[in-house]
């Protein structure tokens, strides 16, 4: 179990949408060992041409293609060998080819997760795995959230709990389940005054929560680990975006993705793995019919090992 | 164990995030008693009818008749029965009525303030008055068509409180709750203000009737309105049938004569045709233009409203609107638009500032009430904080509302005149928060402010200089955007305040003061 351990500090992409992704909290079913760091750098490309305006879906000759690219750093912890910490803040830049509205850019919200191994059973060739986690995210700058979609966010301060169930067969093939509640704060804005389904005299917005959820199934061993992937995400209420009207943030915000991802660890360097992955849109509500790639490195080390291996001796 | 501890400390923080109050708090109108009686606003001077005695109201039944005591014992047997529903209507229709119907024509605008989408052959579909249901929904609520239907409204409704108030003096019936000491007074009453006609009937009737015109989609809803607000004031002891009849009689006859205007003012041909765009375009190039006004939206969508400048003013000619036309902007190329399009060019919007922060603030674009709705608001309040009676906010809204459409024919007539390029028409690096599909020349935020801040400025004198503030940074808030030259924006201003001083003229002469 160390042995997989090592290698995996999981990255997961939220495929670009109308909204631009926000960093994600680890929702994969493996784990780092105590005192274990890994460092991930990604960088992620999103682009839609067309968007779903409600239900339907549609393209805008005066956004023409909209492109979201963010570069994600993020560090996760074993702080032992139940109990991962993960943090990321990502750089998010937002822009159309056609049109005449100006794109964005800035950092986005700064997130951390803490992931609990709740539970691990191994039963003849089956290992069963059971996570919770938790965490929160908060705007790191003052960027935009009322300038859909070119805002790089929507400006909330979220909360979410997450359960992850993991199933190993013969140490190598696995599958992944996983679903979140995402709590969301409402938000204030520059205009004081909006139009949805009805007049608001305000400059708050309300964000509705989110359900998320994802199923992975995949191949695991010691050079490569990759699975394809289905995820969906559905906001609890909100309205939809009225027709020719521009999203705003309080949109119900609804998709689902089909995807693959690839970790190849590079030979001969211990802790260094390239990651890879790519993003579908295929259904969604308010939101952009996206097609997402993301490429990274990450690394994981042991930076107190000496220390680590003193306490492990103890044992 | 220490380790769940840490967990359930983490679960903890996520739920107390989680139980954070969800609902919007939102900005209230709050109640207010209206002062002064205006015994003498019976002679108030009209707009658009000679005077009151245009119409004729029937003098009312004497108060021990057997007709008005039937509509006494009405109102007796109505408050005997008052349901919390009823209780609910009063406090609902307390305070100022115009104001609850400014609020809704503001909805109305934010709700039909979306631009048709292009059909599959690039062409644009136009709203019909015909066929209100069918895409486009009729109307497209812009600027220049919301500024004409809150001047419409606010004028028609203070022509017809003019008219209520002559023949409340004439006839000198006081309401339900003072002639009948079985009638209690559910909401504070002006005692010594006579009931017949119900100013409050006036108001319901003539905006729904007045609002229906402009917004015939929600005529339902509209008529729901009024059929509440008359309700209202009867449960309340304000007034009784027979008011409310007097008032409608008053409102109807108004409404068709602001109605006929409105049909004969040159809004019909406002929209123009493929050969009159045609026009404006080779006028302008006649005239010097070198790179002439071009839709930046694709495909590229005719220009909004381009003959709104030929539609009939209210407070001057248009003999006068053309003396009133600005100077030519700096040519393209010169000195002067170089450094001005270098201003535009220069502010990053990428991020967020408190430039940023005006743009948005006061930007007004789709979806919104717009730039007169806004003002409008900004009325609203300082009516409340003066507490200002029904006559005197009838009187406020219809100066503001009619100069501020005055500012936009003004503006569209100076936009179609020297169609003069966008920004990011001359440099398509330079990105915006919208590009309004119009030429540049001059702004219409700015005029619209400009001619708003000057009305409010003469109504409200303690706050004038608040008002020419905000002006300014309405006016302002369009070179931050990215979609106006400072030349576009203080020339608008300007113009505004100059358009906004017939409003003040006409003001200061209505026989008010």
């Amino acid at each position: 179990m160390k042995n997989i351990s090592i290698k995996l500090c999981g990255t997961v992409v939220l495929a670009c949408l109308l909204l631009p992704a926000s960093a994600q909290m680890p929702d994969d079913g493996f784990t780092m060992g105590r005192g274990e760091l890994c460092l991930v750098a990604g960088y992620k490309q999103s682009q839609w041409k067309e968007y779903w305006e409600g239900k339907r879906l549609r393209e805008n000759l005066n956004i023409g293609t909209f492109s979201s690219k963010a570069f994600t750093p993020m560090v996760g912890f074993g702080v032992t060998d139940k109990l991962n910490l993960f943090a990321a803040l990502p750089y998010i830049s937002n822009n159309s080819d056609a049109g005449t509205m100006t794109g964005k850019k800035g950092f986005q919200d700064f997130s951390m997760a803490a992931k609990y191994h709740l539970l691990d059973i191994t039963k003849k060739k089956m290992r069963y795995a059971l996570f919770g986690t938790a965490g929160f995210s908060l705007p790191a700058t003052n960027y935009v959230p009322d300038y859909l979609p070119y805002s790089i966010g929507i400006g909330s301060k979220t909360a979410s709990l997450r359960m992850v169930a993991h199933v190993v067969y013969k140490d190598d093939f696995f599958a992944t389940v996983q679903g979140g509640y995402n709590f969301r704060s409402n938000i204030t804005v520059d205009r004081q005054t909006y139009y949805t389904d009805a007049q608001h005299y305000s400059n708050e917005m309300k964000i509705p929560d989110m359900w998320d959820g994802s199923i992975k199934l995949g191949y695991d061993n010691h050079r490569v680990r990759t699975n394809v992937h289905y995820m969906l995400m559905n906001s609890t209420s909100g309205s939809d975006i009225r027709r020719n009207d521009m999203p705003y943030p309080g949109n119900k915000m609804d998709m689902q993705a089909v995807g693959v991802d690839v970790l190849l660890w590079v030979p001969k360097v211990k802790g260094l793995g390239i990651l890879a992955s790519a993003d579908k849109t295929i259904a969604g509500r308010n939101m952009g019919k996206a097609f997402t790639w993301m490429a990274g490195a990450q690394y994981v080390f042991r930076p107190f090992q000496k220390k680590k291996v003193s306490e492990e001796n103890t044992k | 164990m220490k380790i769940i501890n840490k967990y359930i400390l983490i679960a903890a923080t996520v739920v107390s995030i989680a139980a954070c109050n969800k609902d919007v708090e939102k900005r209230v109108v709050p109640d207010f008693e209206p002062s002064g009686i205006e015994a003498n606003g019976g002679n108030w001077k009209t707009i658009v009818l000679a005077g009151p005695a245009d119409i004729t109201v029937a003098a009312p039944e004497a108060v021990n008749s057997a007709s008005y005591q039937a509509e006494l014992a009405q109102v007796v047997q109505m408050q005997a029965a008052l349901s919390k529903a009823d209780q609910q209507l009063i406090d609902k229709w307390k305070s100022s009525g115009i104001i609850k119907w400014n609020i809704l024509a503001r909805e109305l605008v934010a709700k039909y303030n979306l631009p048709p989408e292009a059909n599959a052959d690039g062409s644009y579909p136009v709203p019909s008055a015909a066929n209100p249901g069918a895409y486009p929904n009729f109307p497209f609520a812009n600027p220049p068509y919301a500024s004409r239907a809150y001047a419409y409204t606010s004028a028609a409704t203070y022509d017809a409180l003019v008219t209520c108030w002559k023949y409340k003096f004439q006839y000198n019936r006081m309401g339900a709750s003072v002639n009948d000491s079985k009638v209690k007074a559910l909401e504070i009453v002006q005692t010594n203000l006579p009931s017949y006609p119900s100013e409050d009937a006036v108001i319901g009737q003539l905006n729904f009737r007045m609002l229906k015109a402009f917004f015939p989609l929600d005529s339902v809803r509209l008529l729901a309105m009024a059929t509440e607000e008359k309700k209202a004031k009867m449960l309340s002891g304000v007034c009784t049938q027979s008011d409310i009849t007097a008032g409608e009689i008053i409102a109807n006859a108004v409404a068709d004569k602001f109605l006929a205007r409105s049909r004969t003012d040159g809004m019909g041909a406002a929209v123009g045709n493929p050969t009159l765009w045609a026009q404006l375009e080779s006028n302008a190039v006649a005239n010097g233009m070198t790179s002439p006004w071009v839709s930046l939206e694709t495909p590229a969508r005719p220009m909004m409203l381009p003959y709104f400048g030929n539609v009939k003013l209210w407070n001057f000619s248009s003999a006068q609107r053309d003396s009133l036309r600005p100077e030519a902007p700096p040519a393209l190329g010169s000195e002067l638009y170089k450094k001005a399009i270098a201003e535009v060019k220069a502010i990053d919007r990428s991020g967020n500032s408190e430039k940023w922060r005006i743009a948005q603030y006061w930007g007004d674009g789709l979806s919104t009430y717009t730039p007169p709705g806004h003002w409008n608001e900004i009325a609203c309040d300082m009516i409340i904080e003066n507490n200002l009676n029904e006559l005197r906010t009838a009187r406020t809204l219809s100066l503001l509302n009619m100069s501020m459409q005055d500012a936009g024919i003004c503006c569209w007539d100076t936009k179609s005149f020297y169609f003069y390029p966008r920004p990011s028409q001359m440099d398509p690096s330079i990105k915006t928060i919208g590009t309004p599909n119009f030429p540049s020349y001059t702004s219409g935020h700015s005029t619209f402010s400009g001619a708003a801040a000057e009305v409010l400025g003469y109504i409200f004198p303690q706050q004038k200089s608040h008002f020419d503030a905000m002006a300014l940074e309405a006016s302002n808030s369009r070179i931050y955007g990215g979609i106006h030259y400072r030349f576009d924006c203080e020339v608008g201003l300007r113009c505004g305040i100059a358009i906004g001083s017939f409003a003040v003229k006409r003001g200061k002469s209505d026989g008010s003061n």
